[in-house]
């Protein structure tokens, strides 16, 4: 449905070659990943369900975790980070997969990371309408603040697209960086308050939420999402502006090096 | 009439690899060959010192032996490999390189891989629907819209391909090769006719092509390629005595060695 939309809104713009690309690409790289089966799109939502119901049963039954509205606490977190780590190891591979484009045909290699990640928001953005009809049933507070998520979303988007982009220059030369990479998604995941409130550590340690963008970013998702109350104006400034400074350096490493992916490839 | 126009203009352009012995790819070797980072690398001299010029709507051919240098040529041009230092290589507009098979992703269907191939080529989505029919009819693939093209034969992908390369709209056109294998005798006729009568006319091409049929009758003008040299750059007549020359040459020293 949302795919029927963006094709009209796309009809009505100006004609823009570009956007339509990306859009397509996007779309392509969606269809390949769930097309297969009958199932499609519920793969998207499987796989975050799994781990909410495993930590869910592990913080309240082993640990018996007090946080107040555990399951949206825990869907938030784990929503968000995913998008993360799903794009930046789909970007680890994107040179690989699209060579058959690059190979052929002058175009902005940045096209690529964006409708790679464009894909995977797409799918997110399923997740989160299923988690916002959650959260109507469970009484979390939702109300106008939820439009915070936009801003943040931008900075997901933003951050996401920039580590692609990185980790797709350095794995042209290190091919095992994906392992590393796995092992720095973890830590993330562990780091970040994913699935517990990091609260206590970063009152001790203040200098963390600067060094993690996630732990704002997931801070003031929930404030947004879950609690309802307006965000950390100046973590998510922070944070969005950082982002937007790694976006272009990323951008600029990857200009000074695209020209390699064909000798090394 | 116009002036021509100089679209691609390359001077003392050389290109060359640094290969190492053994290639250090991950961060293991890495640490392993630390102290033989800097050293060891063989230089492969794979072009040098070219200098030519293509106007516009010229069709260049490009001939050489394998391993001279022309594939390398070509993803200069098309800008996916930086020349040495002290080159030059201008080109003005967009470039696309049609080799057979060309930006196809095999899980997605003809009509899938029309809209990603036609877009990335240039076209509107717009344009690309308003001539949708026309490149599944002329590859005779009205049957197989939407079957993945894993499940093509070659001969059907090369048709595809062939058929979306007519509708691009690039300003500069490099082929490897396009006739190679194009499907039996009667679309490889109907292929040359087009390529002949509509693609040609008034299209900057620059091709790749071992045959010398194909270079004598399309080109304007030759490029002589010899293990990363340009032996010479004329018309086609000239160049193709001259290369057969040369084969026969070599070919004797083959012989006599």
């Amino acid at each position: 449905m949302a795919t029927i939309l963006v094709d009209t809104v796309l009809e009505r713009l100006p004609e823009n070659n570009r956007l339509e690309r990306i859009w397509k690409l996007a779309q392509i790289d969606f269809m390949k990943r769930y097309y297969n089966d009958r199932l499609g799109l519920f793969w998207a939502l499987l796989n975050p369900l799994f781990q909410i119901v495993v930590y869910y049963l592990v913080f309240t039954r082993v640990f018996s975790t007090r946080t107040e509205n555990f399951v949206l606490f825990l869907t938030c977190g784990i929503l968000f980070w995913g998008v993360f780590s799903e794009i930046t190891k789909g970007g680890l591979s994107v040179i690989k997969t699209k060579k058959y484009l690059i190979e052929n045909i002058q175009f902005d290699k940045l096209d690529l990371f964006v409708s790679h990640a464009l894909s995977v928001f797409m799918g997110f953005v399923f997740n989160l309408s299923i988690y916002l009809i959650l959260a109507l049933i469970l009484d979390a507070n939702i109300n106008l603040n939820a439009f915070f998520v936009i801003p943040i979303l931008l900075n997901v988007f933003l951050l996401s697209v920039a580590f692609s982009m990185l980790l797709s220059i350095v794995v042209l030369f290190l091919d095992d960086i994906r392992h590393l990479w796995d092992m720095a998604l973890f830590i993330g995941f562990w780091g970040s308050g994913v699935i517990y409130s990091m609260d206590l550590l970063v009152d001790k340690v203040p200098v963390l939420q600067y060094l993690n963008p996630f732990l704002g970013i997931l801070e003031n998702s929930r404030r947004a999402l879950l609690y309802g109350i307006p965000p950390d104006y100046y973590m998510l400034f922070y944070n969005l502006l950082t982002s937007v400074a790694l976006f272009f350096l990323a951008l600029w490493l990857f200009r000074r090096s695209e020209h390699l992916i064909l000798e090394k490839t | 009439m116009a002036q021509p126009e100089t679209v691609i203009s390359a001077r003392n352009l050389s290109k060359t690899f640094y290969v190492r012995e053994k290639p250090v790819s991950s961060i293991r070797d890495a640490i392993l060959n630390f102290t033989r980072l800097a050293s060891e690398k063989h230089k492969i001299s794979a072009l040098r010192n070219l200098n030519f010029e293509v106007q516009k709507g010229q069709v260049v051919g490009i001939i050489g032996r394998n391993g001279s240098g022309k594939s390398t040529l070509l993803n200069i041009v098309l800008g996916s490999m930086r020349p040495d230092k002290g080159s030059e290589i201008l080109t003005h507009g967009r470039i696309v390189r049609l080799s057979l098979g060309m930006g196809f992703d095999p899980n997605l269907s003809a009509r899938h891989n029309i809209y990603v191939n036609g877009s990335i080529l240039g076209l509107t989505f717009k344009k690309i629907g308003s001539v949708f029919h026309e490149i599944i009819g002329f590859a005779d693939l009205e049957d197989f819209v939407d079957t993945p093209l894993k499940y093509y034969s070659s001969g059907m992908r090369m048709r595809l391909a062939f058929s979306v390369a007519l509708y691009a709209e690039a300003d500069i056109y490099l082929m490897d090769e396009i006739f190679a294998g194009v499907g039996d005798e009667s679309f490889k006729e109907k292929s040359r006719q087009v390529f002949q009568d509509t693609f040609m006319n008034g299209r900057t091409i620059l091709f790749v092509s071992h045959s010398l049929s194909h270079i004598a009758e399309f080109s304007d003008k030759v490029l002589l390629l010899n293990t990363g040299e340009q032996l010479m750059f004329d018309d086609p007549e000239t160049v193709v005595k001259t290369y057969r020359d040369l084969m026969t040459e070599n070919n004797r020293e083959k012989i006599e060695v």
